[in-house]
């Protein structure tokens, strides 16, 4: 088909599409993801559907609901232009853990995700950073503070989270421009310090090769 | 939406087929037409002509998908067929395969963006 493969070719010559990249929205069920798409997307978020039937055998569900022939899972996103060159998406994660067989095909080649908590119920937010860490997708931690108030400081949540050191966590209100752009601007901040700490890593065997020779 | 039981329509406009030729395209893979009325030679369903009419401006699978009501699967298939066919062009840029040389590029990019958000 024709698809352009070649990455490189794709940055160094403009093409006539943008480079698209995005970045997930997750957390669990009704803690604030769309809103959050919503309060930082240049077009209202959109719905698209993922069908059930789509990912193979789908019997185990089914069975649950056997006057259904199908399932739809709802997925929202939203868009920011960054340049005529580059276009971000953002993916609200469908909620429930049962739709999370959907976030493979969703989170492949994601910058990173923003993990919204709700203090409340910090327990909805698990599977989230649970899927986060295994699949190694670079990730921050959005407290959403919501009607003004934080119940937790960022410490707290980070112990009860156990997330790793260098994990971004965020107080913010997930309805507030200038608070999501924060949570989005660490998050992209994250994911760049992964990438440059995976070249330098890419680097170090040749600068072995290097001084091997130079030694002897 | 969740738990809204679907006719079977969408997968009638791709023939029962839930997997298009090629390999499973990328939400935010961006599809372009190559040539706007061009005839494919066959006869290709009406939701694919939407596609290629509104695709004269570049737009991702999760896009057109959302913006015809067809769901992502049957949106992939129909993407799909019409790059075999040579009608549209997709850019699939997979970060996830994409040099890590490339990926600090693009992040640098993506960062000075949103910061001038």
């Amino acid at each position: 088909m024709s698809s352009c493969s070649n990455f490189s070719l794709l940055v160094s010559v403009p093409s006539d599409s943008p480079v698209a990249l995005k970045i997930l929205v997750c957390g669990g069920f009704g803690v604030g993801k769309t809103t959050m798409v919503g309060t930082i997307s240049e077009i209202e978020p959109l719905r698209t559907e993922g069908a059930l039937t789509d990912v193979g055998p789908v019997g185990d569900l089914l069975l649950h609901a056997p006057d259904k022939t199908e399932t739809t899972v709802a997925l929202d996103f939203g868009r920011i232009t960054i340049s005529d060159d580059l276009v971000l998406y953002l993916f609200g994660t469908p909620g429930q853990d049962r739709f999370s067989f959907m976030w493979d095909e969703i989170a492949r080649g994601t910058v990173g995700a923003m993990v919204i908590v709700d203090t409340r119920r910090l327990q909805v937010s698990f599977p989230a950073i649970d899927y986060s860490e295994r699949r190694q997708i670079p990730f921050v931690v959005c407290i959403n503070r919501f009607d003004g108030i934080a119940l937790h400081t960022e410490l707290e949540v980070r112990d009860a989270l156990a997330v790793a050191g260098d994990v971004p966590v965020l107080i913010g209100d997930v309805r507030e421009r200038a608070d999501v752009k924060a949570v989005l601007t660490a998050l992209v901040a994250h994911s760049l310090a992964r990438a440059r700490s995976a070249r330098a890593g890419s680097m170090e065997p040749a600068a072995q090769d290097f001084s091997d020779r130079f030694l002897r | 939406m969740i738990g809204t039981p679907r006719l079977s329509r969408p997968y009638v406009i791709t023939g029962g087929r839930t997997r298009g030729r090629g390999d499973e395209l990328p939400v935010e893979a961006m599809a372009r037409t190559l040539s706007p009325g061009w005839n494919v030679g066959r006869r290709i369903p009406p939701e694919a002509l939407d596609i290629m009419e509104i695709c004269i401006t570049p737009r991702s699978i999760a896009e057109i998908s959302s913006r015809l009501g067809l769901p992502l699967g049957v949106t992939r298939v129909l993407v799909a067929d019409l790059a075999a066919d040579a009608a549209v062009h997709v850019d699939t840029a997979e970060f996830a395969t994409a040099s890590v040389t490339d990926r600090v590029e693009l992040l640098e990019l993506l960062l000075a963006g949103v910061r001038a958000l």
